[in-house]
């Protein structure tokens, strides 16, 4: 049975080296795939998921075992991701460069054109989250990424529940005005 | 359905798809949307909302085993030293052994000169002693003179080892002070002292012992 997340935070947290690789082997794509979903660029993910890393490492002293790491972890990677992008103020990155660069979604069930079009899809709504105010972006993703409750956000972030129901509350009504005609398409597909 | 009841239940419709409602909006929407075809037909737009934001920001990301083993080789060479981690102490845990030598010393000052010149040069002994256990290299510092005990300390290398000595020093202070008054009485005031001072040691020797090796001394 593997080692659990929390476990090998706390190995790491008393110095061993290989636990925290094998957090970095484990966590690294779900990082990677967030930094490049709020930041578009594929060089900006890079650095930003390497830096998220470690990040993690150096704050891995207030990581709270008795809470899930892989919020911990993605909520430090959002943070960063808003600090990231706050500081390249850089224009949305094209279609054509996150298809040559993310290669899409691999998935060996789907066709051709599925394909192309679930990543169309999996692109628009990364657009429209790195569209959203920074303040949003963090509770954004822990309710859609890891599906924390409202609860669960609120402890992972330091919010009072009322602000983080304020922010996704705010966050939705964005996201449902610029994702409109996905929204009624996948009402169409039911 | 009034006007003013599907506006209001609009509202919660977003936290509703969240399941982030109390119980008594929840059952109330509920109630709402048996009734209400229009708030049943936006109630489902925020729910396919929350689905492509979900299978959107989770779709799976084509990372090669190559490029993970890459990352954890950069986290290595990018990061700093281990030791330039800070030290995972709680606080609780980084004040209280401190305090713990802190009061021993001064209830030593105080009751420590009442103490017969025998008794304490065998308190400083098995004080000594202790600080010998709890330190890496015994045999240094069975070598040691109680005056000497700051120089070894300051000089000792190992954590626990000038953790100990640090708390010997403040028992050998406390020694200096009482015998400089010149007073004399029973062990028991001095017995009390030895055990709070053994406890406070074996405390900061704890503490040392969870700190992660690599973050210890040098």
């Amino acid at each position: 049975m593997p080692v659990s997340d929390e476990r090998l935070a706390q190995e790491a947290l008393r110095g061993d080296r290989e636990a925290f690789d094998t957090l970095v082997r484990r966590y690294y794509p779900r990082v990677l795939g967030l930094c490049r979903k709020l930041l578009g660029s594929s060089e900006a993910a890079h650095d930003a998921a390497q830096e998220a890393l470690l990040r993690a490492y150096r704050k891995l002293h207030l990581y709270d075992p008795s809470r899930r790491f892989s919020a911990w972890i993605m909520t430090v990677t959002a943070r960063l991701c808003v600090s990231a992008g706050q500081r390249a103020q850089r224009e949305p990155t094209p279609w054509e460069e996150v298809g040559q660069t993310d290669g899409g979604v691999r998935d060996e069930t789907a066709g051709p054109v599925e394909v192309v079009e679930r990543a169309e899809v999996t692109e628009r709504v990364a657009q429209a989250v790195r569209s959203l105010p920074d303040l949003y972006k963090p509770v954004c993703v822990l309710r859609h990424v890891e599906g924390l409750s409202y609860q669960e956000i609120a402890e992972a972030t330091g919010l009072p529940i009322g602000t983080v129901k304020v922010h996704l509350f705010r966050a939705k009504k964005h996201l449902r005005g610029q994702l409109a005609d996905l929204v009624e398409a996948e009402l169409d597909q039911r | 359905m009034t006007h003013t009841t599907c506006e209001h239940i609009r509202d919660l419709l977003p936290a509703y798809a969240d399941d982030g409602l109390g119980a008594d909006e929840a059952q109330a929407v509920r109630v709402h949307l048996r009734a209400c075809a229009a708030c049943r037909l936006e109630a489902a737009r925020w729910a396919a909302l929350d689905r492509l934001l979900t299978e959107g920001l989770t779709a799976p990301e084509p990372v090669s085993q190559a490029e993970v083993e890459a990352a954890v080789q950069r986290v290595h060479e990018t990061r700093p030293a281990w030791q330039a981690a800070p030290v995972p102490v709680r606080f609780w845990r980084s004040w209280l052994p401190a305090a713990a030598v802190a009061a021993a010393a001064i209830l030593l000052a105080v009751l420590g000169s009442y103490a017969p010149e025998a008794d304490v040069a065998r308190a400083k002994g098995a004080l000594i002693d202790e600080a010998a256990r709890l330190a890496s290299d015994p045999r240094e510092l069975a070598a040691v003179r109680p005056g000497e005990l700051v120089a070894v300390g300051t000089e000792a290398r190992e954590w626990p080892g000038r953790l100990a000595l640090d708390a010997a020093y403040q028992w050998d202070a406390g020694l200096s002070l009482a015998q400089s008054l010149g007073r004399r009485v029973g062990l028991a005031p001095l017995a009390v002292c030895v055990v709070l001072l053994l406890a406070a040691n074996l405390m900061i020797a704890r503490r040392v012992r969870e700190t992660p090796r690599s973050l210890q001394g040098g």
